[in-house]
């Protein structure tokens, strides 16, 4: 366990719960179930990925490094699809976006 | 006989591809090299390769077998690689919005249509679009694509067309961009739907 591996283990590691409690903020700031889906669906993958591979870094050259490396490619791929369904769901149902502030150009 | 094996190369690419990528993740998954965690590895892979095979005949669309079709290789790590650059890219982006005192969003709906050349390509646009800074795929209906766009900028980004001529040069030599992202509608208001 070299000085370089632990100091990069920890800023992935604080910059991946960074990321996720920005995704939380995020569901709770943003004004519409459109825009959540934005902020949990891309900010929390960010913050996974970034927090998964910083455990991968901490591991150092091992099996476990690699299992969670298949994690990290297993998380990319179906958080895009999750998000997708559920909005695809909400637009079929007739949930109308929210456009801004009152403000209407038609 | 070189001709007869790039030929059969070519055929059974994907089988091929998929028992070397399944064998790789049973190894990983086991971490064990004795022969009879081997032979039951051996015999998994088989057993896939023999359900998927018959999948492959299924068609994703009407008229269109997804096992047809030849994905180029270099071209997809090309654009692998791309595409984590812009997932780190997208969760920054959504972060600063997030973040900023007056959250300057501008949602809207965007709604285009991408002359893909088949479904897979499809697939993957739809899927790279949600994991590209601030838009969200939110309906595919056969080449028309609906999306939520969060600012103005992403708006931009998206309707340039640069992604959808990647995912289409993955199957096909060269495309023009204007075919890629044409007949483009913005929904900004309650009132347009």
């Amino acid at each position: 366990m070299s000085m370089l591996q632990n100091i990069v283990t920890i800023v992935l590691v604080i910059g991946g719960t960074f990321f996720m409690l920005v995704g939380s903020i995020g569901i709770n700031r943003l004004p519409d179930f459109y825009t959540r889906t934005h902020a949990s669906g891309k900010v929390d993958t960010l913050g996974i990925i970034m927090f998964l591979s910083g455990l991968a870094v901490h591991q150092g050259f091992s099996l476990n490094a690699a299992k969670l490396l298949l994690i990290i490619a297993f998380m990319a791929f179906t958080s895009p699809v999750a998000s997708h369904a559920l909005s695809r769901r909400a637009l079929l149902f007739g949930m109308k976006p929210w456009y801004g502030h009152g403000k209407d150009k038609s | 006989m070189s001709q007869q094996s790039s030929s059969f190369w070519l055929r059974h690419r994907g089988l091929i591809l998929q028992a070397l990528l399944l064998s790789a993740i049973w190894l990983l998954l086991s971490g064990k090299t004795e022969p009879i965690y081997l032979f039951w590895g051996a015999v998994s892979v088989a057993f896939v390769l023999w359900m998927s095979n018959r999948i492959h005949n299924i068609p994703l669309a009407e008229n269109e077998p997804c096992g047809t079709t030849r994905i180029n290789i270099p071209r997809l790590i090309i654009y692998l690689v791309w595409l984590v650059g812009e997932i780190i890219k997208a969760g920054f982006y959504v972060a600063y919005v997030i973040l900023h005192p007056k959250m300057p969003i501008e949602p809207m709906l965007v709604r285009f249509t991408s002359k893909q050349p088949n479904v897979m390509a499809r697939v993957i646009l739809a899927n790279s679009i949600t994991l590209t800074p601030g838009t969200l795929t939110v309906d595919v209906d056969g080449i028309h694509f609906t999306v939520h766009a969060l600012t103005r900028d992403t708006e931009e980004g998206l309707v340039s067309g640069e992604m959808e001529s990647r995912v289409a040069r993955l199957y096909m030599q060269s495309c023009k961009r204007a075919d890629m992202c044409c007949e483009v509608e913005l929904i900004t208001s309650g009132r347009g739907r």
